[in-house]
């Protein structure tokens, strides 16, 4: 019961935002126009703000011990490899378009990290139990960004050339940002807090307004062509992904904390930024803003279950 | 030195936002339809949300005591009259428009109490200050967005009767969210957290967002045209309405720390919040974004001059 309630503790406030963002739009206070150049600009700065400083401000007495290395080496496995798969997969037996092979990919490994796995993180680990999350949050927001610009520019449709997609990987913003990021952290180079608060105040403002964006272009009414896809999206993310990071965790040897945190920090809905990105960059965004939605919702039950599961079998 | 370095300090981040909005504009990543557009969304829903939180979540233990409602009574006297005055001066001085006399007078009376005067506070008196005046501070704000919505409905141009005057001034969202702060605030309703999160969340993109789109409409080279009412209203709002609140507070016996802070934040420069709303509600809002702008840089000095003077009156 306890679980239930603290998935929706962490539910509740996303759909205030989407319903915030629905009411705006439906109000007029906020048009469509709008709404398309926000989106724009918070997938041009906001959000490459928010993940550069995810990097930036990672904890430097992280003590990387063997298994923590597995675990970073197991995170860009499964992440690269359900890419990789999950694209062949989509290519030869489906006939979907480009636009929504790319969406469905990316909402199987791209969760949402920071908003979900860490509260429950927290919750279930307490504030200084938060070591190994805090590897497995950086690690899969840093590679799954990574790996989402390279998967929808390459289901971006245009015939391009390795040199022209090469160049448009790395012109991405979320890339340039995640490479920064590194750059400074490795470095050690620190910004004058003068610069550094107004970034950061930028940066903060990327969810909730990503949130409602997506609240105020979503039609619900449209769920029901997409369904399958919906579905499948969802619990790929929700189960699939997180199934496979525990199974072949413990293939490799990785077990108790280890696993548990796998699971507070990985069985989370698709992430929001999976909507603004997909709408910049040629992705079906409808579809994408759709599986945020119904993964998040879905997230309630499927949390659950995993924590009974992880508690059932002592990982907890 | 000190204190000019921390006026600096302060400002900075101000500008860097400016600037971003204004490369955001210039770039093409935000049309001005749609900077002009989010504007009326910050008015109509952050910027209420940030009063309301404000006012929500005042501490109820705050101390309330004679000193600072000696303080606060003789704010709310200086800023009515000094409204009310400038109204008046200005209606049988001058044949400016309504829409920049309405903008004139708010710069003299609203200063950005929340981002500029409370960071002086600090910077002056400590943390430890803050029990004593946060009150101070806090109060400050309703006042400001209260007599602002009066007096740019007023000065909107249509003749309405008094009826209809009254309706609209209390139909505008920033007195729904001041009413609503006081409402919850006295009957002691409590929020959710779950509820309470997002919306707080909201309610800080708030002031970076407003600063993006100040910086993205700015028009510097309507500077020349205006050059006389924007140096009437920055000289009025760093230099004639805090002289004038001091000269009020020391008759009261106003004295140490409520004094100063009263100072401190009377002297703030221009409040962006000012643009935002003279710009929604038929204001000059050229006008009002030139003297948020030019008001803040000349703050770096104008505040190292009131500083120096509460030193030399024995007040630091």
């Amino acid at each position: 019961m306890d679980n239930l309630l603290f998935a929706l503790n962490v539910i509740v406030p996303i759909f205030v935002l989407l319903l915030v963002g629905s009411i705006a739009r439906h109000l007029d206070w906020i048009k469509i126009t709008t709404l398309n150049d926000l989106n724009r600009f918070i997938f041009k700065l906001p959000l490459p703000l928010m993940l550069f400083f995810n990097i930036y401000n990672m904890d430097r007495d992280t003590q990387f011990t063997n298994d923590s290395i597995k675990l970073v080496l197991l995170i860009i496995g499964v992440f690269t490899g359900i890419a990789v798969f999950g694209s062949f997969i989509l290519n030869r037996t489906t006939k979907l378009d480009s636009s929504q092979k790319g969406v469905l990919v990316q909402a199987w490994f791209r969760g949402n990290t920071i908003i979900f796995g860490l509260p429950l993180a927290t919750s279930l680990y307490g504030e200084n139990g938060l070591t190994i999350v805090s590897i497995i949050i950086i690690t899969a927001i840093a590679s799954s960004n990574v790996i989402a610009v390279i998967l929808l520019e390459l289901y971006r449709g245009e015939n391009i050339k390795a040199k022209q997609l090469t160049i448009s990987v790395i012109k991405n913003p979320l890339l340039i940002a995640a490479f920064l990021g590194f750059i400074f952290y490795l470095i050690n180079i620190s910004i004058p807090s003068i610069i550094l608060t107004p970034l950061m105040t930028l940066g903060k403002t990327a969810t909730p307004l990503a949130f409602i964006v997506l609240g105020g272009t979503l039609e619900l009414s449209k769920l029901g062509k997409n369904f399958k896809l919906i579905i499948v999206g969802s619990l790929g993310r929700l189960v699939g992904t997180p199934l496979l990071l525990v199974g072949i965790g413990w293939a490799i040897g990785l077990r108790g904390n280890y696993i548990g945190s796998i699971i507070a920090a990985m069985a989370t809905p698709v992430a929001v930024v999976s909507y603004t990105m997909s709408r910049e960059m040629g992705g079906d965004g409808e579809l994408a803003g759709q599986i945020v939605v119904v993964s998040t919702f879905l997230s309630v039950f499927t949390l659950f279950l995993w924590i009974f599961f992880a508690k059932t079998y002592g990982i907890l | 030195m000190n204190n000019f370095v921390f006026a600096l300090n302060i400002i900075f981040p101000i500008f860097i936002l400016l600037m971003i909005g204004y490369l955001v504009s210039h770039i093409g990543w935000m049309s001005k339809k749609s900077l002009k557009n989010l504007n009326g969304f910050i008015f109509r829903l952050l910027l209420p949300l940030m009063l309301f939180i404000n006012i929500y979540s005042m501490d109820k233990a705050s101390v309330v005591s004679d000193e600072a409602i000696k303080t606060i009574a003789a704010i709310y006297l200086t800023l009515i009259c000094i409204a009310s005055v400038m109204a008046l001066i200005l209606n049988r001085t001058t044949d400016l428009k309504n829409s920049q006399k309405g903008v004139i007078i708010q710069a003299w009376f609203r200063g950005n109490t929340i981002i500029y005067g409370l960071p002086v506070v600090l910077s002056i008196y400590g943390q430890s200050s803050l029990d004593k005046v946060n009150l101070v501070i806090i109060s400050i704000v309703p006042l400001i967005n209260v007599l602002a919505v009066i007096v740019l409905q007023l000065y909107r141009g249509k003749s309405l009767n008094f009826l209809a005057m009254l309706l609209s001034i209390i139909k505008n969202p920033l007195i729904i969210g001041t009413a609503l702060g006081f409402a919850f605030f006295y009957l002691n309703i409590k929020i959710p957290a779950i509820i309470l999160k997002p919306i707080t969340d909201l309610s800080k993109t708030a002031t970076p967002m407003a600063f993006i789109v100040l910086g993205g409409t700015l028009e510097l080279s309507k500077i020349g045209k205006n050059l006389n009412l924007i140096i009437f209203s920055c000289i009025g709002r760093l230099i004639v309405t805090p002289l004038i609140a001091l000269l009020v507070l020391l008759a009261f016996g106003v004295e140490g720390v409520y004094l100063g802070t009263a100072v401190s934040c009377l002297a703030a420069p221009s409040a962006v919040g000012s643009f935002t709303m003279a710009s929604e509600m038929d204001g000059d809002a050229d006008l009002a974004s030139l003297i948020v702008v030019i008001s803040t840089v000349v703050s770096v000095v104008s505040i190292f001059f009131w500083v120096l003077v509460l030193k030399t009156l024995n007040l630091l």
